[in-house]
This record gives C-alpha cells, sequence and structure tokens, in this order.
C-alpha cells in the first residue's frame, strides 16, 4: 500500500487577491513504505510548497494527500497526529531553536506527544546518538553552538519524534564535505534499518542520485518527472530544459559516449564510472 | 606583485575577558596579493568566516594585525577607506538584499558612500551589466531566482568599486543554474576587471578555479598552495574534512586501476580531453 498519495493536488497562493499565484498544479503521484525519495527542481519550481503539504502545513487548494489511506483532512481535528508522524526538517532549522538548553529543544517534540519522562530522555539520546551529536552539548544553549552543531540539534528534535516519514529541506546547504556524508549516511540507515520514508530536497545531484530509490522533478508547479535516479539523469536534453542538470560524473560519461558509443553512460557514481572505463579499455 | 592584504600573526577570541577563551583564529599568517583568486577551504567550525570578516574590519584581532593597502583595520579613521576597498557577500542574498526594485538595491552602496547621483547613474548601470543583469533592473528583487539575486548581491558591491570581494559560501543556496551563473560572475569580475576575490566554498568543483587555496584547521593555516597540488594529495584532503572533485577521484581512481594517466584534470572539459586522448592513443 502507498504510504502517501497525492490526488490533483493544486496549490494556489493568495487565492482570490490579484497576488494569487498557482504554485502547484494537478499533482498525481505515490510515495511507498520505506522508500527514500529526492526532490529535484530549480528555486521557485514548487519543492518546499509540495513537501509543506505532507505534513500538513499548507492544506490543497484542490486534490487530496492521503497518509496510510485516509485523507489527511477529513478530520481536522486530528492534524496534529499527521504531524507527529511526518516530521518535518525545514531550510535553516537552526532558526527554530528556541528553548535553554540544547536537551529541551531536542526534547520539545517528544514531549508535545505526552511520552513519559523516561521515554522522552530515552528518545533525546537516540536521536543525539543518531545526529553524532556529543553529549557534553545536552546541557548547553544551543545558542552557543557553532552553525554545523545547531544544525544538527534542530535534525535531532525532529528525529527524537521517530517519525515514519522523513521529510528534510536543503539539510545540508552550508555543510562541510565529511559533515554533508555523514548525515546523508545517517539518513540512508534511518531508511534502511527502521523501515522509514525519507524524503530529501536538494540541489545536489550528486547526493540525490547517490542516495534516491527515485526522484521526484517538479518544475513550474508540474510534476514533470518520477522515476529512478538512471532513467531521471538520462534525460540530459529535458533536465537542461528546466534549468537542471545531472550528476558531473554522468554528464562526463554522456561526453565521452559521444565519441565512444559503446561506453554506458547511465552511470551515477565515481565508482561505476570506473569500472565501465576499465573495462573498456580492456576490451579495446 | 606588491601584497594587497598581508595577515600578521592573527589571533582572534570572541570573548577576550578571561583567560580560558578559546581561540577561534589561532595565529594565522597570510599575503593575499592584488588581483588573485584565492578559495579558502576547512570543515565547520575551522575558523573560515571569521578570517575573512578581518579583512573589511567587521572583526578585529585579538592579536596581531590586518593590513589592507598597507593600512591598519585598527586604524578606526580609515574604516571608510578599508570598506570601499574590500566588500563582502554572505550566502543567503535574502539577508542581504534590502531594497524592492533591482536598481535601488545596487545604488544602495554607493549612496551611503556619498557618490554623486550622476555618478551613481553610471555606476548601478555598469554594475549591473558586468552580472548581466542590466535587463532587470526594474524588477522588484523578491521576484529574481535565487542565482539572480546573489548576482544583484555582488552587483551591490561592484558599484561601490572595492579593489576586492569577499564571497562567504555565496552558491550554498542556489540551484545548479544559479551556482554557475554567480561562479562565472566571479570568474570574470577577477580575469576581465582586476578584481581580487577571495572566496569561501564548500564546493570543491568552485574551489579548483582559484589560483590558491588555502586550507584552515582549528584557526590555523594548514595549507596554501595550486589547486593543482593540493588536490593530488588526497589523504591529506581527507584528514581535514574536505573532499576532492568529482573529475580528479575519476582520474585517481583510474591510475590505481592501471590506467597511464599523467595528467591531472581541474575540471568536466579537461577530464573529457584526457579520456578521449588516452582512448585514441589505443586504437
Amino acid at each position: 500500500m502507498a504510504k502517501i498519495e497525492i490526488q490533483d493536488l493544486t496549490y494556489i497562493y493568495s487565492e482570490g487577491t490579484p497576488a494569487a499565484k498557482k504554485a502547484l498544479s494537478n499533482i498525481n503521484l505515490c510515495i511507498k513504505k520505506n522508500e527514500f525519495i529526492g526532490i529535484i527542481g530549480r528555486t521557485g519550481s514548487g519543492k518546499s510548497t509540495f513537501a509543506k503539504h505532507l505534513n500538513a502545513l499548507l492544506k490543497p487548494t484542490e486534490g487530496k494527500v492521503i497518509l496510510d489511506g485516509k485523507d489527511i483532512w477529513d478530520e481536522p481535528k486530528e492534524i496534529r497526529n499527521v504531524r507527529f508522524k511526518v516530521g518535518m526538517v525545514f531550510q535553516y532549522p537552526e532558526h527554530q531553536l528556541f528553548e535553554e538548553t540544547v536537551y529541551k529543544d531536542i526534547a520539545f517534540g517528544p514531549s508535545n506527544m505526552g511520552l513519559p519522562k523516561d521515554e522522552i530522555e530515552k528518545k533525546v539520546y537516540m536521536a543525539c546518538e543518531f545526529i553524532n551529536l556529543d553529549f557534553d552539548l545536552l546541557y548547553k544553549s544551543p545558542f552557543e553552538l557553532s552553525g554545523g552543531e545547531k544544525r544538527k540539534v534542530a535534525i535531532a528534535g525532529v528525529i527524537a519524534m521517530d517519525p515514519e516519514v522523513l521529510i528534510l529541506d536543503e539539510p545540508t546547504a552550508g555543510f562541510d564535505p565529511k559533515s554533508k556524508e555523514q548525515l546523508l549516511y545517517q539518513l540512508h540507515c534511518y531508511y534502511k534499518n527502521r523501515g522509514k520514508t525519507v524524503i530529501l530536497i536538494s540541489h545536489n545531484m550528486d547526493d540525490i542520485a547517490k542516495y534516491s530509490d527515485r526522484i521526484i522533478v517538479l518544475d513550474n508547479g508540474n510534476l514533470v518527472m518520477l522515476d529512478s535516479p538512471k532513467r531521471v539523469f538520462s534525460q540530459i536534453d529535458l533536465l537542461k530544459s528546466i534549468g537542471l542538470e545531472p550528476p558531473q560524473i554522468t554528464s562526463i560519461m554522456q561526453a565521452l559516449k559521444e565519441e565512444f558509443p559503446d561506453l554506458s553512460d547511465e552511470i551515477l557514481s565515481v565508482d561505476e564510472a570506473v569500472e565501465a572505463l576499465s573495462n573498456f579499455v580492456k576490451n579495446r | 606583485m606588491k601584497n594587497f592584504i598581508d595577515i600578521v600573526d592573527l589571533k582572534f577570541s570572541y570573548n577576550n575577558e578571561g583567560n580560558n577563551a578559546k581561540n577561534i583564529l589561532n595565529g594565522i599568517n597570510l599575503n593575499i596579493k592584488k588581483g588573485e583568486f584565492l578559495a579558502i577551504l576547512g570543515a565547520n567550525g575551522s575558523g573560515k568566516s571569521t578570517l575573512i570578516k578581518h579583512l573589511n574590519a567587521m572583526l578585529l584581532p585579538t592579536k596581531g594585525n590586518v593590513f589592507v593597502n598597507g593600512i591598519n583595520t585598527k586604524d578606526e579613521g580609515k574604516l571608510y577607506d578599508i570598506r570601499s576597498t574590500v566588500g563582502l557577500v554572505l550566502q543567503n542574498p535574502d539577508n542581504q538584499i534590502v531594497a524592492s526594485i533591482v536598481e535601488d538595491e545596487v545604488a544602495f552602496g554607493p549612496e551611503n558612500l556619498g557618490v554623486a547621483p550622476k555618478s551613481i547613474r553610471e555606476r548601478v548601470d555598469m554594475a549591473l551589466k558586468l552580472v548581466d543583469m542590466y535587463e532587470y533592473r526594474k524588477s522588484t528583487t523578491y521576484s529574481l531566482s535565487g542565482g539572480q539575486k546573489q548576482r544583484i548581491a555582488i552587483a551591490g558591491i561592484i558599484a561601490m568599486q572595492p579593489e576586492c570581494i569577499l564571497l562567504d559560501e555565496p552558491t550554498s543556496m542556489l540551484d545548479p543554474e544559479g551556482r554557475k551563473e554567480v561562479l562565472d560572475t566571479i570568474k570574470s569580475l577577477n580575469k576581465n576587471y582586476g578584481i581580487t576575490i577571495v572566496l569561501i566554498t564548500h564546493y570543491m568543483e568552485e574551489a579548483a578555479n582559484a589560483d590558491r587555496i588555502a586550507i584552515i584547521n582549528e584557526g590555523k593555516i594548514v595549507r596554501i598552495d595550486a589547486p593543482r597540488i593540493i588536490f593530488s594529495e588526497v589523504a591529506f584532503l581527507d584528514k581535514y574534512q574536505l573532499s576532492i572533485p568529482t573529475v580528479v577521484e575519476l582520474i585517481h581512481k583510474l591510475k590505481l586501476n592501471g590506467l597511464p594517466l599523467n595528467n591531472m584534470a581541474l575540471d568536466e572539459r579537461e577530464c573529457v580531453n584526457i579520456l578521449k586522448k588516452y582512448f585514441n592513443s589505443l586504437e
């Protein structure tokens, strides 16, 4: 069964005013349980607007968002439960920090879920471990931390609620390469080992290609593609026409294929490319 | 070339009362030449942003000195000269744009410098042409894409006619198109107009365009060298939480696999050419 089903979703900002703008038009798609989904599209294509519908921060102008077989807007009083199930990490999550200590900040979500105290404590420590945050920092003020650490705290706060679906909007912008790899690897584990659904919005095509099962491609509020990374990134002309490009390694292989048609261009990582090119040389 | 910026034994701590305050910068010595393109790499929290804020006197050294065109940044009377020589562009364009119309935004800097109105007009037009945004001069700033906003922020700095532009992760919030637009603008300002560039980035592909790369770790410069040399030392980069550009990684791994590739590639075009040349030699 689909975890999330989107039916005929249209969203219009400032409807009924002269500034009305259609941000999403008639989107239909399904996201499976235990799937890693990437969302790509140029600035203003509707990625964040789409994501905000998944945890009921925006209400569709038309159409439905169905979670576990139920329209999330059927019972508006139950909307809190949707937000516990679908956790969202926004762009610049560090702006959401507000508590006196890191511990309280991470505990905020689970406390609101009405969990007993020892359960909350367990969740806080698990979230810290997950995000690789030093326990010593728990009793500091979040405002004493570095930018990267603040962001980790904000992500830990969402992880502590143990959401079934975890959505992250550009979580690694401004991370150094190693911190970025660590976070992405943790997200991969959250999906792989714990059976969760992860939805990652990113401008980094290499990361999207490496981690996603399927990729949602948006342009100007329309769903352009929903397919595997190999299929999506082989559509080079289509991608270019909507301001996107494949990972660099894919575009190198595509350039080589022009002169050497035997080479495969459906390649998404350096290791795959090394293998393909080494074999190519052997067979020559 | 004469040194344009001289950093001498720079130490900085945010809290200079109390003796246990940790130094963010821990003895930096660095010379930046006029017209140079310098990239700064380093892990989160290594001190990159703190360092470049010293170059236009946004921060003053706790110990040591910073000289811009021979002027000590501690010289309060010369603050104006320093700020008009060295401009700063930040990560998020939304945080630095103040006006609602593009040309008003670009005029904001020169207006504050007290430039004559006629001359402001000329500077704004020139700056917008330089970043290729002239046709948008009457547009509203909020309707622009991320890359366009960031180019407007750069135009606002150019209109002050600085000799040097500091950029602190100017592309990290941008989509691939926007990133390319901004990087092309930076390269053109450096190559065609001789503006000194100091770029902080986490994208190794961007750093590969610089004349030199400085690697900073725990408030010290651990290495400064040409990209071609730095990116050939994979183990070294790994130690400082950095990575290598995809093209460098590809050639490196092919060599380990026994392919006799002697040259190093720094960008996609070079990489494709090296491989094509090798494959054709196999005929």
